[in-house]
């Protein structure tokens, strides 16, 4: 349902200007001290082809907003600037264009930071400021953009409509806090500043296909969480609790759980490997409290006079923090203080951005962990078996323990025809399971097991499936070189030794 | 019944008298049409059934009371109908016996009713792969119309709206075919019955006669045996590495199996991996045909469904672990109920549990196609992928997917509501495999008191002092006439 403001602007899209232009006469006299400092920036991005991994897609040009911040650097968003190939930025009435790097970009945030080499851009400009605290709902803000349908600086006004949770589409898979205002917030908007008393309260970052009206920003508090993070000089991300809870608002469930009727809170049912909370809670585990707030039965707290989500505490902490939580468990009240690490989740399937996709090749198989994108390609062919139990794996990795015996799900992704390979069709998109009696944890693995063929024939099998691929192991060696050179793949594999 | 059989033996073979080998006879007098007013259950709410509906086709006359038609036209009939060619009576009929694998019902008139003035019509053997025939069915006045079909292929073909196999007419015809049933004649004698027709293309399925007589010849031998099921999962053996690693030498020969049904003769002397050479003293090639002596090229499931019955033993040369060897393998009707997750194709009751407003019953393919088209896409991945990866296969006899369908809303499961389609592995604390271990449990324990989700450490408890009034209550609001129902066990 979420859209992000399209990175690359192919099509203009012709929005009404005229309706702004009332406001502007008088608004823009409070703002426009700000208006040096907001900046267009020009980008050419490329995505990899995920279904051909080892080359990537058609590059593509677009322009979005940002705005500087303290000691000389452009704040904008993630999804303005990933899979970035050129940049640069753009003050408003300055001809001239100054190239621009990225120095450090959150995807899960949708947020990054700029940074321009000539130190001659800052010139005549200043940082705006950061409101210290979220508007209320129905305070006037202004949006300062770039977006589509004219080149130089537009303003756009509305009102503060609702803060509440939402995903951030940019990753696809995060929930974070966001401001919605009812301020036409169009494509190129995206990374501009929403400002109330001439203070930044929100980043404008995306809209809401088929509503009019709906305009959402990143909140100041994302915003500094995100600053705060890179002040080490890297970013680590928000932290991972893992924890899935029901609510308890059933007394047959709380009495089942021992809780004594004056105690609220949620309880646990399960603890995902990945999270910084396994090891510390644990199913059945009423949480009470969290930092000190109490956690009603749905899950909410009371933060300044608001019932926000519990979930709101842990947005604030750090990787490296900690959170206490007071826990129903066995009967007592127990305090139990939660490291928060960083998340390292390979079966989080977030969109993927700034990598280069993971393959290996062998007979003219294409074999590749499975990620977002991966999805996205097998879900053009919904038909297929294979492709529901990608779905499956996907969503239920952890919660149904597929992962035991996996590093990382390793799919079948793509055939580059040759004789060797005819008969393989009904494989694509399967899960390796085992290649020559070895099981397959990961990449590394099917690769290592390729290489020790059974009596003169390698045997794949796949998850779910009775079949297996049987390859000829001497004519499969010798199809390599010729399917490689024959297709254009100028590396057999590719493994991210950053990994 | 069993005075009604021996007469209708004896008016199948006096139809033989009456067979018409004119071109331009009336055959106004062998068909009926059938319409039928049918009810299914809605597998959401499966305490009630959906609205009604009335579709029509054609029937064959083969006995005095009797007639042939298909059993997706009578499926979950609540009334059926016969009409005349030229008459405006409706004269009601019951089943006899309907095959949902075969797709075959025979009909017969209700006691009491007569119709009188039709003749049964011979069923041919001829099942050529090509030539002409005559279709017939009625027109908006219900005089009888004619039309040309030319057949064009013959072969083993799912049925329509169902996975089965069964032997194909494709046939190719000028005449808007307007129902099920509607007769193919050669030579004056019935050649098939059309089960489905596509306008776009003018293309329909037909069943041979042969089938036809098949079923009748079982049917009227009671107790009634069905037709055959191989019992295992086979694939192709095309591919050359394949066929090597398997050690198939003999040229084009083979087909491989993947998998032998729990419960079949097959699972008993078959293995995975064994390669098939020769079924039944046929030579096998590696597409799965053999060469049939009087319709040719065929698939060899021909073999098992067509020519043989449940309870032959059929020989079969196979090269297992590398080596040549014979086995025999005993046929068995397949039973539906059989598979992990049941199709339920014609959308029998379902035996539901409604307790504290939660709807417990299994998974069935005709649960998860009642999600609409996109069914793969929008229904949880994990029991769609039960579905896709494993339905023929349980794990333990009688295994069955337990699901909680859904919660209808009430006090007593507030904090629960939100589940849908969940996988229940434990009632009670006590793990269930099925839907009659839960029966079981309510014997005993009298109501349930907690249900336990696959994967999760917090059981769903309701609150027993308040489950009897929240049952009444539910089963007022939302209209359950019943809160269980357990299939009597005659008909399990």
């Amino acid at each position: 349902m979420h859209r992000s403001m399209p990175k690359f602007l192919f099509i203009s899209i012709v929005c009404s200007i005229i309706v702004t232009c009332g406001f502007c006469q008088c608004a823009f006299s409070n703002e426009t001290s700000l208006r040096e400092s907001v900046v267009k920036i020009y980008i050419t991005g490329q995505r990899p082809d995920y279904s051909m991994p080892w080359q990537s897609g058609q590059p593509g040009s677009g322009s979005g907003s940002g705005f500087i911040i303290e000691k000389r650097r452009i704040i904008t968003n993630a999804h303005v600037v990933s899979d970035v190939r050129f940049l640069q930025v753009q003050k408003d009435g300055d001809a001239q264009r100054y190239p621009a790097k990225v120095a450090f970009i959150g995807h899960d945030c949708d947020l990054a930071v700029l940074t321009v080499e000539d130190e001659t851009f800052f010139e005549g400009t200043r940082p705006i400021k950061f409101s210290d605290r979220l508007p209320d709902l129905n305070n006037e803000v202004t949006v300062l953009g770039y977006p589509t349908g004219g080149s130089r600086l537009s303003l756009t006004k509305g009102v503060v409509s609702r803060i509440d949770y939402s995903v951030y589409s940019h990753s696809g898979a995060d929930q974070h806090l966001v401001l919605q205002v009812d301020a036409a917030i169009n494509p190129g908007n995206s990374g501009g500043p929403i400002l109330f008393n001439s203070k930044v309260v929100a980043l404008a970052f995306q809209g809401l296909m088929f509503a009019d009206n709906i305009g959402y920003g990143i909140p100041v508090s994302v915003i500094k969480h995100f600053l705060d993070d890179i002040a080490d000089g890297k970013y680590d991300g928000y932290p991972e609790l893992g924890a899935s809870y029901i609510e308890t608002t059933n007394p047959a469930l709380c009495r089942d759980l021992g809780l004594p009727p004056n105690k609220t809170g949620i309880v646990l049912y399960y603890l995902d490997p990945f999270g910084s909370a396994t090891g510390y809670l644990h199913p059945r585990d009423v949480l009470l409290s969290i930092d000190g707030y109490k956690i009603e039965s749905d899950g909410t707290v009371t933060l300044g006079g608001n019932n926000v989500l519990f979930a709101e505490l842990l947005e604030r902490k750090q990787c490296g923090e900690s959170i206490v939580f007071k826990v129903w468990r066995a009967n007592s009240e127990v305090e139990v203080k939660v490291p928060l690490r960083i998340s390292n989740d390979p079966f989080a399937y977030r969109n993927v951005y700034d990598k280069l996709p993971e393959y290996y090749i062998f007979a003219g198989l294409v074999f590749s962990p499975l990620n977002r994108e991966c999805l996205r390609a097998a879900a053009r062919h919904s038909g297929e078996n294979n492709v529901h139990q990608l779905t499956y794996f996907s969503q239920y990795a952890k919660i149904d323990n597929l992962i035991k015996n996996s590093d990382e799900f390793i799919v079948l992704i793509k055939q580059l025809p040759h004789p060797v390979n005819t008969y393989i069709q009904s494989f694509l998109y399967g899960i390796v399971t085992e290649v020559n009696a070895v099981h397959i944890r990961n990449l590394a693995d099917l690769k290592k097991a390729m290489s020790k063929p059974l009596n003169g024939f390698h045997v794949i099998r796949f998850a779910g499936m009775d079949d297996s691929i049987i390859l000829d192991a001497a004519i499969a060696e010798k199809s390599n070189e010729i399917i490689l050179s024959r297709y254009g793949v100028p590396s057999q594999e590719f493994f991210d030794k950053k990994q | 019944m069993k005075m009604l059989l021996t007469c209708f033996v004896i008016f199948l073979s006096v139809a033989q008298c009456f067979a018409q080998t004119q071109a331009q006879v009336d055959y106004s007098k062998n068909i009926v049409q059938v319409t039928v007013t049918f009810q299914e259950y809605d597998p959401f709410l499966p305490w009630q059934k959906k609205n009604t509906g009335v579709k029509s086709g054609y029937g064959v006359v083969v006995g005095p009371y009797e007639i042939i038609t298909t059993e997706n036209l009578v499926r979950n009939n609540t009334l059926i109908e016969l009409r005349k060619s030229g008459s405006g009576e409706k004269i009601p009929a019951t089943v006899v016996l309907a095959d949902e694998q075969a797709n075959l019902a025979l009909i017969k008139i209700s006691d009491g009713s007569d119709l009188q003035g039709v003749f049964p019509l011979q069923l041919s053997d001829n099942v050529t792969r090509n030539g002409d025939v005559t279709m017939l069915q009625f027109d908006e006045t219900a005089q009888i119309q004619h039309g040309k079909a030319q057949v064009v292929q013959l072969s083993m073909k799912p049925l329509p709206y169902a996975p089965y196999p069964t032997l194909t007419f494709t046939i190719l015809t000028d005449l808007n075919i307007n129902g099920e049933g509607s007769a193919a004649i050669r030579d004056g004698k019935l050649s098939g019955i059309v089960m489905s027709y596509d306008r776009s293309t003018r293309t329909g399925s037909m069943m041979p006669a042969i089938t036809i007589k098949h079923f009748l010849a079982d049917v009227m031998q009671p107790p009634y045996k069905g037709f055959a099921s191989a019992g295992f999962v086979w694939t192709f053996l095309v591919d050359p590495a394949k066929r090597k690693y398997f050690n198939v030498n003999s040229h084009n020969k083979g087909i491989l199996v993947l998998d032998t049904m729990p419960g079949s003769g097959a699972s008993e002397t078959l293995q995975s991996n064994d390669v098939i050479l020769e079924w039944d003293g046929y030579s096998i090639d590696n597409l799965g045909f053999y060469e049939d002596p009087d319709f040719g090229r065929l698939s060899f499931i021909y073999l098992v469904m067509g020519r043989r019955s449940p309870g032959d033993v059929i020989p079969a040369k196979i090269i297992r672990n590398g080596k040549q060897t014979e086995v025999t393998v005993k046929l068995t009707r397949r039973i539906d109920r059989d598979a992990l997750v049941p199709e339920n194709i014609t959308h029998q009751r379902d035996e539901y549990i409604v307790e504290g407003g939660f709807i417990i019953r299994e998974l069935t393919g005709a649960y998860l196609s009642s999600y609409g088209q996109d069914w793969r896409r929008n229904v949880d991945p994990r029991i769609v992928n039960i579905y896709l990866t494993k339905k023929n296969h349980p794990d333990k006899n009688d295994e069955k997917v337990l699901i909680l369908a859904g919660v209808l809303p009430n006090p007593i499961n507030i904090g629960y509501q939100q589940f849908r389609d969940d996988v229940i592995t434990k009632i009670n604390g006590k793990p269930v495999n099925n839907i009659t271990d839960v029966f079981n449990i309510l014997k005993k324990d009298g109501s349930i008191q907690r249900v336990t989700i696959k994967s999760m450490d917090v059981d769903l408890i309701l609150d027993q002092t308040m489950l009897t009034d929240a049952n009444d209550e539910l089963a007022g609001l939302y209209r359950i006439p019943n809160l269980r129902y357990q299939r009597p066990l005659s008909q399990q």
